[in-house]
């Protein structure tokens, strides 16, 4: 009788046992499931035209095709230290047009992407930046001398 | 009978320390990358005297900066990267205590500074791979 006691005892302890480990595990479960996700995307300036690159041709092509093709350059540099001076002084944010020296060309398109996996017991977040970016560089007749076009955006697929 | 009482105050023990673990610790990893990798070795592929303005652009493509001395322009190429590591036990709840926090940051960049003569021509250039020294945690 004391025996079949016993066992009746550690039976149902068992039986405890079994209950509660569903749910210890089920809170292990529920700390790495319960995720959250973020994605985002950022993106600035315009998008510079991969079929009229092909167009550009060194000696032939003019400036006035470039802005034409492109629109009005981001960016503004040229080899005299007095536009290296004002650019320093931030008043070289004028049109192009405005600058008849102007000798370099450069177009930028930024795409940025964030990911980010939120769990209970560990996070990981990514954030990349990549540009799509063209350079170009006009001579003294205004027509195209060189330049350089790399699509850094495609690294983010 | 007193065995078994005691692997129930084992489990319910290991399930409060479960729980307590699960609302009191964290790790975060970030990665951050800006800009695209230097295209080529410069070793390989820069002649001093010879490579012209137009082989870096066809080269490396477009640089980053462009700086215009008296002498000749520089081209600047700059990949930037930045990890982190973060492990932290905290009870943020009742009494916000910190018990342990450990944090690492490693911020690198491949950097590739050009100078041109004033016929557009390479005169030197520097070059440091900094983003080979991070490491995963």
């Amino acid at each position: 009788m004391i025996a079949n006691k016993a066992n009746l005892e550690r039976e149902t302890s068992n039986g405890e046992v079994v209950q509660w480990l569903p749910k210890i595990i089920g809170v292990l479960c529920l700390s790495v499931l319960l995720t959250g996700c973020i994605v985002g995307r950022y993106y600035e300036g315009p998008k510079i035209s991969e079929e009229k690159i092909k167009d550009i041709k060194p000696g032939i092509t003019t400036k006035e095709e470039i802005i034409s093709w492109f629109g009005p350059p981001q960016n503004y540099l040229s080899p005299t230290i007095f536009n290296q001076i004002l650019r320093e002084l931030d008043v070289t944010r004028e049109p192009i047009n405005y600058y008849p020296f102007a000798n370099i060309l450069s177009y930028q398109f930024n795409q940025g992407n964030v990911r980010a996996v939120v769990l209970i017991l560990f996070n990981y977040v990514e954030g990349k930046v990549k540009s799509d970016h063209l350079v170009i560089f006009v001579d003294e007749n205004d027509r195209v001398k060189y330049y350089g076009f790399y699509k850094g955006t495609d690294e983010l697929r | 009978m007193g065995s078994t009482k005691e692997r129930m105050s084992y489990v319910r023990a290991f399930a409060c320390i479960a729980l307590f673990m699960i609302l009191t610790w964290g790790c975060t990893i970030g990665r951050v990358y800006i800009g695209s990798d230097i295209r080529s070795d410069p070793k390989e592929k820069i002649q001093l005297g010879l490579t012209t303005k137009s082989d870096i652009l066809t080269i490396f493509g477009p640089p980053e900066r462009i700086t215009s001395q008296f002498d000749g322009d520089i081209f600047v190429y700059a990949y930037y990267r930045k990890n982190s590591s973060k492990f932290i036990i905290e009870e943020p709840y009742l009494t916000n205590l910190t018990l342990f926090s450990y944090t690492r940051i490693q911020e690198k960049r491949d950097h590739l500074v050009i100078l041109f003569d004033k016929e557009g021509v390479v005169k030197n250039y520097g070059y440091q791979r900094g983003t080979e020294d991070l490491t995963t945690f």
